[in-house]
């Protein structure tokens, strides 16, 4: 068989395929779906922090205009299995029983005719509470006097990773790691440097809120969902509602932004068990505000220890995480494992001890966002990287030069070696920095760079990616996947993949949205894996598709295979030329119709004898580079420049992916400047846009530029590797380590708002700014 | 006709429509649920986010806080009217071209509040077009990619329009 591979698509900047119909409104959503009889659902919240449920008061609510139903957890027992879910252990109930852990947790869910008359009747409704003591962060989950959140939970469908979980403690998961002697390391060293350092709980704040459409058609379900893993659903529900997955269709059209809140189930199971009590179609369609009030992103408490030599080599590490869970655990016990894995930082340590915790409080529950806990712990050790040289008086950079782990080193012996080029990328970054912005006339703003460099394993374990290729009669061809496009591009990267391995144009090429009734199996669309592990399944899927279609033209030309390739939808040989629809509809070809490829991509060897257990499949990796002004007057910070740069293998497409990165830097900027969702006593005070800032287009550095590095050696179809989480997770860092250099004064909290900068001049002897 | 509903009257993207609202009722509930131009998105509800931008008599506004009957008598642009048949306009292409759009659900939001700057200013400079666009919020994209879309398709219709003057 033969297929060219002049690379004709590959490292194009291929206009998305989803462009034109998303820039004239015809692109769908969920939300935009339109079902004849639907019912609305709308929530009752609890109101408080910990307590529990006295009464519920819903008579008005039954009588209001509209109202269809009004049910509670006790209503939905008698459709569903169980009222628990969760994918590491199953402690968060549908609708809140007796007791409720987060204020806004659901606990009532009224039906109308119309959204505003089911949410009119649930402002009716009241419900009586007897307090319980708040939880209100991981200093208090930790205290002894503490109430324990949680008793017993079945394990959830990655029950693997519950381990960790002590409900006596409070804990929801837990990673420990042991490198060597660290304590005897520590007690010997010449100097030890220790920091602790915070970051906010913040929120994802995907452009379109969570929303659900269930259909019940008998026993069966179908499902339009904003979601991440669509396969995962459907084991769900069926487990949920006690029918076989076959009778469970999850579709997923476009999804307007997730990054993670839309990985696990929120809205899911509960539409579904509402649809399935009253045999109609339910929309569920949160808020803004309710949306807040769903998943987070882990506030975290984390400190460093290093000890060096006098001349500044790290000899040890000790590194302490306290993630903050909130009042479900969801992602956390695999949250803080990876950031307990990944929080020692790319660099040469021979001592090692980690220990991560994520406990439970009364709050929002927090669970997956973009990086996956790489970003809190890569924000600590690279401020602690920068603080560790300006103390042993070392420039940054070269500092880090000195300990970075080169291309092929072991980031922890066991896993694969990392696959990234760190010093080059930092080389990249320097010289993208060397030359400071000219000052303007009359600008006396304090002026600082500063570097951050962090990686990403991506670990997908042992479930496979599998795609369909069907070859028409005329040579064009649809590729049937499960892998869900979030805004990263994924349908035109595997449009790009599939064109390539057809040597088929893309405008040929149609890549599906999931259906699982119809594409095959994915595991979750996250963690950066859908180029390599799709890529290659579609890739096989398309070589299996080629296979079979030259066989049958050698079979229907009486000659060799291998003198025959397949060239823009048609096979040709020397001088005989086929379509596709020749070949089939000739009998001795063995086919009617179409040709059918399968391909599948299951990780080999997916486990490693690393403390975190499971191999990477490659290594994000990203340096973040920062040039910032600081107004001491004021404490307001002017990004002037942001670099990132990362390591990409092969490009599939520029467009896309320099589109990922930027926007990934720009994410972080809000984390690092101005995102933090603020709890008093559990109270949410800000789950609106009005109080909870992200980056507007005027917040931008003008100087925003991504550099990708090309070695083409990742294990993706043509070498490529993941992006997507690369640049977000270094921003933090760079930034907070470019306010620092600018000001001579160290904040060891996120945000760097105007007022915690300002105050941290006036506060401190040393900063420049002081008067 | 319900007691709270009233006739609304208005050109939408060219077309004369009559089609009755509730009295409360957004502007971003008649576009959607009524007519069907779902483009539009509803995502803050508090004409912060920007992703419900239409154009009313040529003004853009979020028809989350607009009542649909405060559109009576008054022309409605929609993303949905901005490609003449098939061809996109000079933005789209340019979004199209530029990357300008990932997940898209602020998009179409984005190219009306474009279309009303490209509309008022000739050859907006990137100042001008970050202070006009800033309140739209985008978190996929990083705006780089839009803040060039815009430009390019302001340099490609003032090169038209030095064209057409010759």
């Amino acid at each position: 068989m033969s297929v060219s591979v002049s690379r004709r698509y590959i490292g194009q900047p291929v206009p998305r395929v989803d462009a034109p119909a998303k820039v004239t409104g015809s692109a769908q959503y969920v939300g935009d779906l339109e079902v004849p009889g639907v019912e609305h659902a709308a929530l009752v919240r609890s109101s408080i922090a910990h307590g529990r449920i006295r009464a519920i008061s819903a008579d008005s609510a039954m009588a209001a205009p509209g109202v269809t139903r009004v049910i509670t957890a006790a209503d939905l027992s008698a459709v569903v299995s169980t009222n628990r879910f969760g994918p590491v252990v199953r402690d968060c109930p549908l609708l809140a029983e007796d007791v409720v852990r987060y204020e806004g947790e659901p606990i009532v869910v009224v039906l109308g005719r119309t959204a505003a008359a089911a949410q009119r009747a649930a402002n009716l409704i009241d419900v009586e509470y007897d307090d319980l003591t708040v939880v209100r962060d991981v200093d208090d989950a930790v205290s002894s006097d503490a109430p324990r959140l949680h008793r017993d939970a079945a394990a959830g469908e990655f029950g693997a990773g519950a381990s960790g979980w002590d409900p006596t403690r409070n804990i929801a998961g837990q990673y420990h790691d042991r490198r060597g002697d660290p304590a005897g390391a520590m007690a010997g060293a010449d100097r030890v440097f220790e920091h602790t350092y915070r970051v906010p709980t913040i929120h994802h704040y995907a452009i379109e809120n969570h929303v659900a459409l269930a259909i019940p058609d008998g026993d069966a379900m179908t499902l339009h969902a904003a979601n991440q893993y669509p396969f995962l659903m459907v084991r769900l529900i069926a487990d949920l509602l006690d029918i076989p997955e076959s009778s469970v269709r999850v579709v997923v059209p476009f999804v307007g932004g997730a990054f993670g809140s839309k990985e696990y189930a929120s809205i899911l199971p509960l539409t579904a068990a509402v649809a399935r009590l009253v045999g109609r179609p339910v929309r569920m369609e949160y808020s803004i505000e309710e949306s807040f009030r769903t998943l987070v992103r882990h506030a975290a408490v984390m400190t460093y220890r290093t000890a060096t030599t006098l001349e500044g080599d790290i000899v040890a590490r000790q590194v302490e995480l306290r993630f903050d869970g909130g009042a479900y655990a969801d992602q956390s016990p695999r949250v803080v494992r990876q950031a307990g894995y990944r929080s020692p930082g790319p660099y040469r340590i021979p001592n090692l001890q980690v220990d991560a915790y994520a406990y439970y409080t009364n709050k929002v529950p927090a669970g997956a966002y973009r990086g996956f806990g790489a970003s809190q712990p890569i924000y600590a050790c690279e401020s602690h990287t920068d603080e560790i040289a300006s103390e042993l008086g070392l420039d940054p950079v070269e500092f880090r030069m000195r300990h970075l782990l080169n291309l092929r080193d072991d980031f922890s012996v066991g896993d694969l070696p990392l696959d990234c080029d760190l010093p080059e990328a930092l080389r990249v970054a320097a010289e993208e920095l060397r030359r400071p912005t000219p000052h303007p006339v009359g600008d006396v703003r304090l002026r600082g760079v500063g570097f951050a460099v962090g990686v990403k394993n991506t670990a997908s374990g042992h479930l496979p990616s599998s795609a369909i290729i069907r070859l028409h009669g005329d040579g064009s061809a649809t590729v049937l996947s499960s892998s869900v496009e979030i805004g990263q591009g994924t349908i035109t990267m595997l449009t790009q993949v599939a064109a390539e391995a057809l040597a088929l144009d893309p405008s040929r090429v149609r890549v599906s949205t999931p259906d699982t009734a119809l594409t095959p199996f994915d595991q979750r669309t996250s963690s950066s894996r859908s180029t390599v592990h799709m890529g290659l399944a579609v890739q096989r899927a398309a070589e299996d598709a080629v296979r079979q279609t030259v066989d049958a033209a050698a079979r229907v030309l009486d000659c060799r295979a291998g003198d025959l390739r397949l060239e823009a939808g048609r096979i040709v040989g020397g001088d005989r030329v086929l379509t596709v629809r020749d070949v089939v509809a000739d009998p001795r070809s063995g086919f009617g119709g179409e040709i059918i490829g399968v391909g599948h991509f299951v990780p080999d060897s997916p486990r490693a004898p690393t403390a975190f257990g499971l191999r990477a499949g490659y290594w994000e990796g990203s340096v973040g580079a920062a040039e910032v002004a600081v107004d001491s007057e004021t404490g307001q910070i002017e990004l002037l420049r942001y670099v990132t740069v990362a390591d990409a293998g092969t490009v599939i497409n520029p467009l896309t992916a320099h589109g990922q990165e930027e926007g990934g830097a720009v994410m972080g900027m809000g984390h690092v400047l101005f995102e933090e969702c603020v709890f008093e006593e559990g109270i949410f005070m800000n789950p609106s846009i009005v109080d909870y800032r992200v980056p507007s287009i005027a917040d931008v550095p003008r100087a925003l530029t991504s550099h990708l590095l090309e070695r083409g050696d990742g294990p993706g179809p043509f070498g490529s590797k993941g992006l997507g989480e690369s640049s977000i997770i270094t921003v933090a860092p760079a930034i907070a380590n470019a306010v620092a250099a600018a000001t001579g004064v160290r904040v060891r909290e996120l945000p760097l708002s105007p007022w915690t900068v300002w105050r941290s001049l006036r506060d401190t002897k040393d900063g420049r700014g002081a008067d | 006709m319900s007691e709270s509903a009233m006739m609304v009257r208005t050109t939408v993207n060219g077309e004369p429509v009559a089609v009755e609202a509730e009295v409360s009722e957004t502007l971003a509930a008649y576009l959607r649920d009524r007519l069907r131009l779902t483009g539009l998105k509803v995502s803050c509800g508090l004409q912060i986010c920007g992703a419900c931008t239409v154009l009313l008599d040529d003004r853009a506004v979020s028809a989350c806080t607009v009542l649909a009957v405060e559109a009576d008598g008054a022309s409605v642009r929609t993303v949905e009217g901005l490609a003449d048949q098939q061809q996109l306009s000079a933005l789209q292409r340019a979004f199209v071209k530029r990357g300008a759009l990932q997940c898209g659900f602020c998009t179409p939001g984005f190219l009306m509040a474009a279309t009303e700057l490209l509309e008022r200013v000739e050859e907006p400079d990137e100042a001008t077009i970050r202070r006009w666009l800033s309140g739209n919020i985008c978190r996929c994209t990083g705006y780089r990619s839009i803040v060039e879309a815009i430009q390019e398709a302001a340099s490609e219709r003032s090169g038209k329009r030095h064209a057409n003057e010759r």
